[in-house]
């Protein structure tokens, strides 16, 4: 373990990341960007539940498998993100056609 | 020292990095900026010497990475079109309350002084090592947990499957 660096500047820095979190929260109105702002947030979270860990507890291991629950719960949000994403694709896909000339509405 | 020297430049990238990736409209920078940020953090857990997460965070970057690159469909440059201009009072609202929370989080943490870990040098038997590791992940609850977790990401990745199979049909009927 490094000591010369303290533990507020890992904390500071998770800080300003679940506040940018926060502001995207508030701001964006599209899904994606919503989740993007989630995973903001956990990725916040993980890095505080693995500093605290590696600072005050060393010789336990509850933090780090906190974290690695959180970067599961991460790669869930990603799949979301990603069906969002195709669903957006097919729907841009169907307005191209509609627009087609000739082609029938229905 | 090379901590030290690396540390900072890894808090500022995740800092500039995690800014941009709320404010920019396009989705494809937005992901190409998360990306940047999870290799940021990966950086960040190699500085505590947890080489299990900082491991698993350059996998989902470079993941990533290979479904823009290898799926140039994707890309999508324009904004969405529900992402209009924002009035300015929602984005005062938003700028105060992150500033807020931000604010009285830096001084809770300036006030409680916690003490770094002090313990004896060169320990090389540390927690977020490959050797403790998997006895962790095994012992008490934290296995069941993390299957749940798994379980239910398979369960989103087979709706999707399901949902374009059907979407398929119904353009087939159609």
């Amino acid at each position: 373990m490094n000591t010369d660096i303290h533990l507020e500047y890992y904390l500071i820095t998770a800080v300003v990341m679940f506040s940018a979190g926060i502001y995207g929260l508030i701001i964006r109105k599209s899904r994606i960007s919503v989740t993007v702002s989630l995973a903001l947030m956990l990725n916040s979270v993980i890095i505080n539940f693995a500093a605290f860990n590696s600072y005050l507890f060393f010789h336990k291991t509850e933090g780090l498998m906190v974290a690695l629950m959180l970067i599961a719960v991460m790669i869930c949000e990603a799949a979301v993100a990603i069906v969002l994403f195709m669903k957006i694709r097919t729907k841009e896909e169907q307005a191209k056609e509609e627009k087609k000339p000739g082609t029938k509405k229905l | 020292m090379t901590a030290q020297i690396l540390f900072p430049i890894f808090c500022s990238v995740i800092i500039v990095v995690s800014v941009l990736a709320v404010t920019t409209r396009s989705v494809t920078m937005s992901a190409v900026y998360t990306s940047i940020l999870l290799a940021g953090t990966s950086g960040i857990f190699f500085s505590l010497r947890l080489f299990s997460l900082a491991a698993i965070n350059l996998v989902l970057c470079a993941g990533i990475v290979i479904l823009l690159v290898r799926k140039p469909e994707w890309r999508i440059k324009t904004p969405l079109p529900e992402e209009k201009r924002q009035t300015w009072l929602r984005q005062a609202i938003a700028i105060i309350a992150a500033a807020a929370f931000a604010a009285v989080t830096i001084i809770t943490i300036v006030r409680f002084r916690f003490a770094p870990y002090s313990g004896p040098a060169g320990d090389t038997n540390l927690p977020g090592g490959f050797d403790n590791f998997i006895p962790s992940l095994t012992n008490g609850w934290l296995l069941p947990l993390l299957m749940i977790s798994f379980i239910i990401m398979t369960a989103i990745i087979l709706i999707k499957a399901v949902s374009r199979d059907r979407e398929t049909l119904e353009k087939k009927k159609n």
